[in-house]
């Protein structure tokens, strides 16, 4: 399966691997505790976004199971990098993946992170053949949630108290979309 | 906390570790095509049994993540091992585990299986001193999800077809208690 050279284009998106010209933007976001809040990593420091990035440079292919795309999300128009998007392969034999992203508070309210998510949930189902794609949230994550819902998920699961995070337990949506569902949601 | 070799008596039960002496009770069990078609395993012939009752001789404390617990369940005055209860320490830092059953279907509709269960649980919140406990089971099979339910467990997930299993899509359920639950249900 495939690794990615070129990259995935939407209407107003340019999903690409990351680059090493990419450090001022992705500190941008990671340093963000607003970013951060609902995840279980703290804000970055400039040194950890660079090993992060180094990371997620070698993060752009789909080759095997257990394998995370990791696409940065540029406006096309700017050529501004405004977030990310991921794709995991978490089962080759029961064809499962699952997606997450992160947006740059400024550039929330567009419609970008839902966009990018349906084109990596297309990439998913068409390239690597998925059945199933599920994404997880923090049950009070409400951005997340409209997102999830707004692509076409269905919530399959409320797990209470499932984690010890940043001093507190939380609790995790999971919501999930067949690739038959989302077929029918093309038509 | 850590658990060490457990025996535990109910009105009608003893729960402790396997002995070598089990394997015509567990090949009895695990000889069942009712009990394994809700199983990753296949009916399993004596050799088979032979080395799953080794490995499960093995599993009877619990002193670390990772670490699975199985505890044979002895039908009193007779010595016959009806079936088995299961608790596997999913996660240290979250304090998490996950309970499991197989009984012998000759067996059922006595609630044995409620009896054993509960005791364990008894055992994961009170003396383990877990946080959360869940038990899975095939969305179709319904006399596990009903002890769940009886157990006192609440529903959190139904993933809808997550599992390839024996030939067809499958979806499972997760059922889970925390432990301020099973005080409120127990004080």
């Amino acid at each position: 399966m495939p690794t990615l050279t070129t990259p995935i284009e939407t209407a107003r998106l340019r999903l690409r691997p990351f680059a090493e010209t990419d450090l001022d933007a992705l500190a941008n976001i990671l340093a963000r505790p607003d970013v951060t809040q609902y995840l279980d990593t703290e804000p970055m420091t400039r040194q950890e976004v660079a090993s992060t990035l180094q990371q997620r440079i070698t993060m752009n292919r789909l080759n095997q199971e257990g394998d995370n795309l990791m696409l940065a999300i540029e406006v096309k128009e700017t050529g501004q990098l405004i977030g990310s998007a991921n794709l995991i392969w978490l089962s080759e034999e029961y064809a499962q993946g699952e997606i997450g992203y992160t947006l740059h508070p400024d550039h929330q309210g567009h419609g970008y992170a839902s966009e990018a998510t349906r084109a990596l949930m297309d990439y998913g189902f068409r390239e690597i053949e998925l059945h199933r794609i599920v994404g997880c949230c923090d049950d009070r994550n409400e951005r997340s949630i409209r997102l999830l819902e707004r692509v076409g998920m269905r919530r399959e699961a409320h797990f209470r108290q499932i984690e010890w995070v940043k001093g507190e337990w939380c609790s995790q949506f999971v919501y999930a979309i067949l690739r038959e569902e989302w077929e029918a949601r093309q038509r | 906390m850590t658990v060490e070799r457990p025996v535990i008596a109910t009105e009608r039960l003893l729960l402790r570790p396997y002995e070598e002496r089990d394997l015509d009770d567990l090949a009895e069990i695990r000889g069942h095509a009712d009990v394994t078609r809700y199983l990753y395993e296949e009916p399993q012939d004596r050799e088979e049994v032979r080395r799953v009752l080794a490995r499960r001789t093995r599993m009877h404390s619990l002193r670390r993540e990772g670490d699975g617990l199985v505890l044979a369940v002895v039908l009193k005055g007779t010595g016959k091992v009806i079936g088995d209860v299961s608790l596997r320490w999913t996660s240290e830092a979250h304090r998490q585990a996950e309970i499991g059953f197989v009984f012998n279907p000759d067996y059922h509709g006595k609630g044995y299986a409620y009896e054993a269960a509960r005791e364990l649980l008894r055992l994961g919140f009170e003396q383990a001193g877990f946080h959360r406990i869940e038990g899975r089971c095939d969305a179709r099979n319904g006399a596990s999800a009903r002890l769940m339910e009886r157990l006192g467990m609440r529903l959190e997930a139904h993933l809808v077809e997550n599992e390839w299993f024996k030939g067809e899509w499958g979806s499972e359920l997760i059922y889970a208690m925390l432990d301020r639950e099973w005080d409120q249900a127990h004080s």
